[in-house]
C-alpha cells in the first residue's frame, strides 16, 4: 500500500516536473533569443561607430571578429529557431535540454576563444546559463552546465597560455580561481533552490490537506 | 466507384498525464509513457484543462517568435554590414524565413480558429508586440543616426 502511494506519489512528480521542463525550455529559449538580440545589437552597434567610440579607425581585426561574432550569432539563431519548432511540435525527448544547455556552453566558449582574452565581461555570461538550467528545475542539468562551465573556462585558461603552469599567466591565477570558485558555488546555489522546491511543494500540500480536513485550524 | 476521403484521426488525451497527443503518436510526448487506444486516466481532473490552457496557449511561444524574427532582422542588418559575407544574405534567408514561417503558420491558423485568444492574452500580445516594435525601431534610428555620424566624421 505504502509502495503504491510512493509510486504514485512519483509519477505525479515526474509529470509536474515535465510541465515544468516544458515551459522552463521555452522560457530559457526566449530568455536565449532577447539576450542573443541585445549582444549582438550592442556589437553592431560599436562596429558601425567604432572611429568615434575608439578613437581611431577600425583595424582589419574588427573586421574579422565581427564576421566572426556574426557566425556565431547565426549558430545560436539555428539553435532558438529549432528549439522554438521543437516546443511548437511538442517534440520534446529528455535529452533535449542537455544537447541545448551544451550548444550554449559550445557557442559561448566559441565567443571567448575568437575574444581572445578572458579578460572581458563575456565569461559572466556562463553564469547566466547556469541560472538558465535552474529554470528547466532539472538538478542533474544543473551540475552538468555547471561541470562544462568549469571545464570550458578551464580550457580556454589552458589555451591562453602560452606555456601552462609556468610562472606567466595570459588570466591571473587569482582571478582563474575565483573564476571557478563563483561558478562551483552559483551551481551549487542552483543546485540546492532546485532539490528545495519538492520540499515546498509537498510541505505545502501537506498543511493544505491539514486544513481542509479540519486539523490545522 | 466512389471515392472515400480517409477517417481524419483526431488528437489523444495521454491516460497517464492527460496532455493532448497528435495521432500519429506512439508514446505520449510529455510522460514518455505508451499511448493506449482506451483507458481511463489516473490523475487529478481538475489539472487537464488548465494544463492544456496553459500549454497551447504558450504566451513563451509568441515572444519567441517575435524575438526570433527580430533577431533575424539585426543578424541580418550584421551579414549586409559586413564586406566580406555580404554574399551570404541570401542563402542566410533562405535558412531562416522558411522556418519562420513554419512556426508563424499554426499561430496564424490558431488565431484564425479563434483558439488561445481571451481578452487578457490579447492585450498582454498587443502590448508585447508595441514594445518590440518600439524597441526595434529605437534600434534601427540608432543604426541610421550611427551610419550618419560614421560618414560625417569620415568626410571631415
Amino acid at each position: 500500500m505504502k509502495s503504491e502511494v510512493t509510486e504514485n506519489s512519483t509519477r505525479q512528480w515526474f509529470i509536474v516536473g515535465r510541465w515544468e521542463e516544458y515551459f522552463g525550455e521555452g522560457q530559457t529559449n526566449l530568455i536565449r533569443v532577447c539576450a542573443v538580440t541585445a549582444y549582438y545589437a550592442v556589437h553592431l552597434i560599436n562596429f558601425a561607430n567604432y572611429e568615434s567610440f575608439n578613437g581611431q579607425a577600425r583595424p582589419a581585426s574588427a573586421d574579422a571578429f565581427h564576421t566572426q561574432c556574426t557566425y556565431l550569432a547565426v549558430g545560436w539563431l539555428c539553435v532558438s529557431l529549432g528549439v522554438f519548432l521543437a516546443l511548437q511540435r511538442r517534440f520534446f525527448p529528455q535529452y533535449l535540454k542537455y544537447v541545448v544547455a551544451a550548444l550554449d556552453l559550445l557557442l559561448l566558449s566559441a565567443l571567448l576563444y575568437l575574444n581572445g582574452t578572458l579578460d572581458t565581461p563575456i565569461t559572466t555570461i556562463y553564469f547566466l546559463l547556469i541560472g538558465l538550467a535552474g529554470i528547466r528545475f532539472s538538478l542533474s542539468l544543473v551540475w552538468l552546465t555547471t561541470l562544462g562551465s568549469l571545464i570550458s573556462y578551464f580550457t580556454l585558461v589552458l589555451r591562453f597560455d602560452d606555456t601552462p603552469f609556468d610562472a606567466q599567466h595570459s588570466t591571473p591565477v587569482i582571478n582563474q580561481l575565483m573564476m571557478l570558485v563563483g561558478l562551483l558555488m552559483m551551481g551549487m546555489v542552483v543546485g540546492q533552490i532546485v532539490r528545495r522546491v519538492r520540499r515546498m511543494a509537498e510541505d505545502f500540500l501537506g498543511r493544505m490537506q491539514a486544513v481542509d480536513s479540519g486539523a490545522g485550524k | 466507384m466512389t471515392q472515400t476521403d480517409p477517417p481524419k484521426l483526431s488528437p489523444r488525451f495521454c491516460t497517464n498525464c492527460r496532455s493532448l497527443n497528435e495521432p500519429h503518436l506512439a508514446a505520449c510526448w510529455l510522460c514518455l509513457q505508451p499511448l493506449s487506444s482506451a483507458g481511463d486516466y489516473v490523475g487529478p481532473a481538475e489539472f487537464q484543462t488548465s494544463y492544456e490552457q496553459l500549454s497551447t496557449g504558450e504566451y513563451f511561444l509568441r515572444g519567441t517568435l517575435i524575438g526570433i524574427f527580430i533577431l533575424i532582422v539585426i543578424v541580418g542588418i550584421g551579414i549586409w554590414l559586413d564586406n566580406d559575407v555580404k554574399g551570404m544574405l541570401v542563402p542566410y534567408l533562405i535558412l531562416t524565413v522558411p522556418a519562420i514561417i513554419a512556426g508563424s503558420i499554426p499561430m496564424v491558423i490558431g488565431t484564425a480558429q479563434g483558439k488561445n485568444w481571451g481578452g487578457r492574452s490579447l492585450a498582454t500580445f498587443a502590448i508585447t508586440i508595441a514594445v518590440i516594435v518600439a524597441v526595434a525601431a529605437i534600434l534601427v534610428v540608432a543604426l541610421i543616426v550611427a551610419v550618419f555620424v560614421l560618414c560625417l566624421s569620415s568626410a571631415l
